[in-house]
């Protein structure tokens, strides 16, 4: 096992049993529980509404800085491979395996929360909300890696990590906004990619491509700032 | 020759340290405030210092995986195990270590064998110790054994000794981080006490005898507790034992021998203020105390 196998394995090992489903179930509730009000209230926008309120604007970001908090066993992102770079892992690689192991864990998440957020808002599963759940699923595995990017780069400033917490504050701040300010934050363009308000007048594929891109260079900041 | 080298290190509680050691046993009286902790966690390259530079054999152990995993490591206060069971768990870190070992035969090794199926969450910090001891014991010829209050890990002290002696005469850097000075003295080797002054670390060499004598003192006093307070840095007692639940107004001092301690605790009755009622002495972990002395007197 070298060290990326063995911070992936880290981050199943820290990310799973009653906590994560715990985390799961509560957020999937509030997701459909919010999308099933807004179907009965006003079913022509609900979808919208409960993509880019609920679900992209509160539970995605909530639950990956809840994953990367529990990832880093609520310290410094580096001091979270500690248990494996006191037995000569790389850090490099271990935090690596670290941030990849989270990453995928909280896209999964976020894509399902999408998903299911559609279809409720839809009103069941038919071809229109079928197809919406599959764009919003794709969206909300983009929002999620790129807030895992994000908090997980964060989690390197501040003597217990603290930065990650201003990270997600600064994110709601200036994310809201449609000016340049909004460019490096997740929620700018993932509000983009729902229809919403454009970031600096980017096309909604341009938007995707940034937070991709946003996304590996926040991991590779990351990578760069840790030493071996 | 290889040494490890500390320059200037300073981190959450070490000031500006200085510290160069070379192969054989070196133990470090300091508590957990002076930075006894946080001195293993750098000199084994695990915690960044704030400012300084640490040399391992010439290089940074924290910037040099092959050089950490040629340590062998305990750590004040340990990191949690994961995995599903101890086994797997020690799998890995061996694995990460590139040792041949099983997990079965260290835990065997360190006598707890039968903890090879249970799951590292259920283990208490102390048995958590344990493991991270055995695991830092097998290593094989370590180029450095920084390890943190290594008798409080649950492990037997004759062995720990032996294989700590072991290292030593191989070349081995052992350094030792403990709060007792009855340890520093059993650890062997060089003896030295962490202080901090200001905001600097200053190292001192310990000499003579650290070994405790074979009665201790039982002193009734009042307040018990500004006399214990009083005696901690006094150097003709190395362990001052008061429970204020139990006996709130009795301390047990342990040094060198009875009669430098009497002095040392009347020295710090003057400086308390407090009032000793009772001072007699007794061997070393007998429970019963022999008859009371005269009330208000002393009888060293």
């Amino acid at each position: 096992m070298n060290a990326f196998a063995a911070g992936f394995e880290a981050a199943h090992e820290r990310l799973r049993g009653r906590w994560a489903a715990g985390i799961v179930a509560v957020s999937t509730i509030l997701v459909v529980v919010s999308a099933a009000i807004l179907h009965r209230d006003s079913p022509a926008d609900a979808a919208d509404l409960v993509l880019s309120g609920v679900v992209f604007g509160l539970t995605v970001p909530i639950v990956a800085y809840a994953a990367v908090a529990r990832a880093c066993r609520y310290g410094r992102l580096d001091d979270g491979v500690a248990a494996l770079t006191r037995y000569g892992a790389d850090r490099r690689l271990a935090v690596a395996g670290l941030v990849a192991g989270t990453g995928v864990r909280v896209a999964i998440v976020a894509a399902g929360l999408g998903a299911i957020a559609a279809v409720v808002a839809h009103g069941g599963l038919a071809r229109d909300s079928a197809s919406d759940a599959l764009v919003t699923g794709w969206v909300g595995a983009l929002g999620g890696a790129s807030y895992s990017g994000l908090l997980s780069l964060a989690s390197l400033f501040g003597r217990r990590g603290g930065g990650r917490g201003l990270a997600l504050l600064a994110d709601a701040i200036f994310g809201m906004a449609a000016s340049a300010v909004a460019l490096p934050w997740p929620r700018a363009h993932l509000r983009s990619l729902l229809g919403g308000g454009l970031v600096e007048g980017l096309a909604e594929r341009q938007s995707a491509a940034l937070l991709a891109g946003l996304c590996v260079a926040w991991v590779a900041v990351c990578l760069i700032r840790v030493p071996r | 020759m290889t040494a490890l080298e500390l320059r200037r290190v300073a981190g959450q509680k070490l000031g500006a340290l200085d510290l160069v050691l070379s192969p054989g046993v070196t133990t470090v009286v300091a508590g957990s405030d002076e930075g006894g902790g946080e001195l293993v966690a750098i000199a084994a390259g695990l915690s960044r210092p704030r400012k300084g530079w640490v040399r391992l054999a010439g290089g940074d152990p924290f910037r040099h995986p092959e050089q950490r995993r040629r340590s062998a490591l305990l750590l004040d206060p340990e990191i949690p195990l994961e995995g599903r069971t101890l086994e797997q768990s020690i799998s890995q870190a061996l694995v990460l270590r590139g040792s041949r070992e099983s997990a079965r035969e260290v835990l065997a090794s360190a006598g707890i064998g039968a903890w090879a199926e249970r799951q590292p969450g259920s283990l208490s910090p102390t048995e958590t110790r344990s493991v991270a001891l055995a695991l830092a014991l097998s290593s094989d010829g370590p180029v450095l054994a920084a390890l943190a209050e290594p008798f409080s890990a649950g492990l037997d002290r004759a062995t720990i000794v032996s294989k700590l002696a072991g290292w030593s005469r191989a070349g081995t850097i052992v350094l030792c981080v403990t709060a007792s000075r009855r340890d520093a003295a059993d650890l062997g080797g060089r003896v030295l006490e962490l202080a901090r002054v200001r905001k600097r670390s200053t190292i001192t060499e310990v000499t003579g005898d650290y070994r405790e004598g074979p009665l201790e003192l039982v002193v009734r006093a009042s307040p018990a507790q500004a006399l214990a307070a009083a005696l901690t840095p006094e150097d003709a007692v190395f362990t001052v034992v008061y429970d204020e639940t139990r006996a709130p107004e009795e301390i047990i001092v342990r040094g060198p021998d009875v009669e430098r301690s009497s002095l040392a605790v009347l020295r710090a009755a003057r400086e308390s203020g407090a009032r000793i009622e009772r001072l007699e002495s007794r061997p070393v972990g007998s429970a019963a105390p022999r008859p009371a002395g005269p009330p208000g007197g002393a009888t060293p």
